[in-house]
């Protein structure tokens, strides 16, 4: 059962969908006739209603009438931001989105195993929220990549400070590439070959339709297993 | 003991806390190491935050425990990961250019032994991928 005051603030905020932007800080009963501008109540009222919750109604509007309103505050539903919950929940369902629609040209297993990689690795609990969420085009580049080499080998998946998408693979002597999938097709590519035991780190930056090219030069598309 | 501003002593260690999603992992998420994002800065940042092992004043090992329970009472995460390196080989591995590479101590009220890792930037994939590499040689 709603309160007496909070019948009288509902009373106070309501707007018929034909209210006008008041300007900004302005309360938006400024000027506009009844029933949205209330006035106190009437001694006769009062009796009617009792002194309690007469003395609770008149506070109520008392308060109303002293706030400041923005038009935005009494016009729309506030848009707030996403929580971070929210915000990794949506590049989740976004990259899931983006995997069905090719999932067909995925090797077998492919899209199970990275839904399960994704569930791990948008974790709230792990998230830095100084970190951006997923960017849902880099896991685009990313798909455009593996739908292209075609690798045999599953990458291990990271996320950078930006959102992009990373994939890492290792091979059987240790060597190791990284590749970041940026949203306008770019991809970093950092690695390291193990010669005579001592580590050799290499990069390079490539497009997503020369990758490829970039892999056989650093001797890695055959461990990588690419088509 | 350092004041804040001071260069680490080559000999002496940091450690650097590597967060789950920029750890290097397999397709069943069994970590294999630290991915060169980690040590990349982000926009705004202009050096690689670090803990000074020796500020504890104990054992390498008591020292490694102190600050990996310091440093996750401020970041709470349960998969992150650390990596110890000596201050001297994180000098040489990261000096790419003729600025000298410093490595001070920073600390903060919330983070005691922090410490900054100073640069030249941009910092080039190369150093960090040797960066991730050294510092998971002794990972926790």
């Amino acid at each position: 059962m709603p309160t007496l005051e909070t019948i009288a603030t509902r009373a106070l905020m309501y707007q018929p969908s034909s209210a006008v932007a008041q300007p900004a800080g302005q309360p938006f009963w400024i000027n506009k006739p009844a029933p949205w501008r209330l006035e106190p109540l009437a001694p006769s009222q009062t009796s009617m209603i009792g002194l309690e919750s007469a003395a609770a109604y008149n506070r109520v509007l008392s308060t109303m009438r002293n706030q400041t309103y923005s038009s935005s505050d009494l016009l729309r539903p506030k848009a707030s931001q996403p929580t971070l919950d929210e915000a990794l929940f949506d590049a989740k369902a976004s990259a899931k989105i983006l995997i069905s629609h090719v999932s067909m040209y995925l090797r077998q297993g492919w899209r199970d195993k990275l839904f399960y990689q994704l569930d791990n690795l948008l974790d709230p609990e792990e998230w830095d929220p100084d970190d951006k969420p997923l960017q849902k085009r880099s896991f685009d580049t990313f798909l455009k990549a593996i739908c292209d080499l075609m690798p045999t080998a599953r990458p291990g998946l990271g996320v950078s400070h930006s959102g992009n998408l990373i994939a890492a693979w290792r091979s059987g002597n240790s060597d190791r590439i990284s590749l970041e999938f940026a949203p306008d097709g770019r991809v970093k590519v950092i690695g390291t070959r193990f010669i005579d035991q001592e580590p050799v780190p290499f990069s390079a930056q490539a497009n997503v339709g020369n990758l490829k090219q970039a892999l056989i030069q650093f001797n890695c598309s055959t461990w990588l297993g690419c088509a | 003991m350092l004041k804040r501003g001071e260069s680490l002593p080559d000999e002496q260690h940091v450690m650097r806390h590597v967060s789950w999603v920029r750890l290097e992992r397999d397709e069943n998420d069994n970590v294999l190491g630290f991915l060169p994002a980690a040590f990349e800065l982000r926009d705004g940042e202009d050096y690689l935050s670090v803990n000074w092992l020796e500020y504890y004043e104990q054992a390498h090992a008591d020292n490694v425990t102190a600050c990996i329970a310091s440093v996750r009472s401020v970041l709470p995460a349960k998969k992150a990961r650390f990596g110890v390196a000596q201050v001297a080989k994180v000098k040489t591995l990261a000096k790419h250019s003729n600025k000298p590479v410093r490595i001070v101590y920073a600390s903060s009220p919330k983070n005691l032994s922090h410490s900054a890792l100073h640069i030249d930037q941009p910092i080039p994939d190369a150093v960090c991928e040797a960066l991730a590499l050294e510092f998971y040689k002794q990972h926790y």
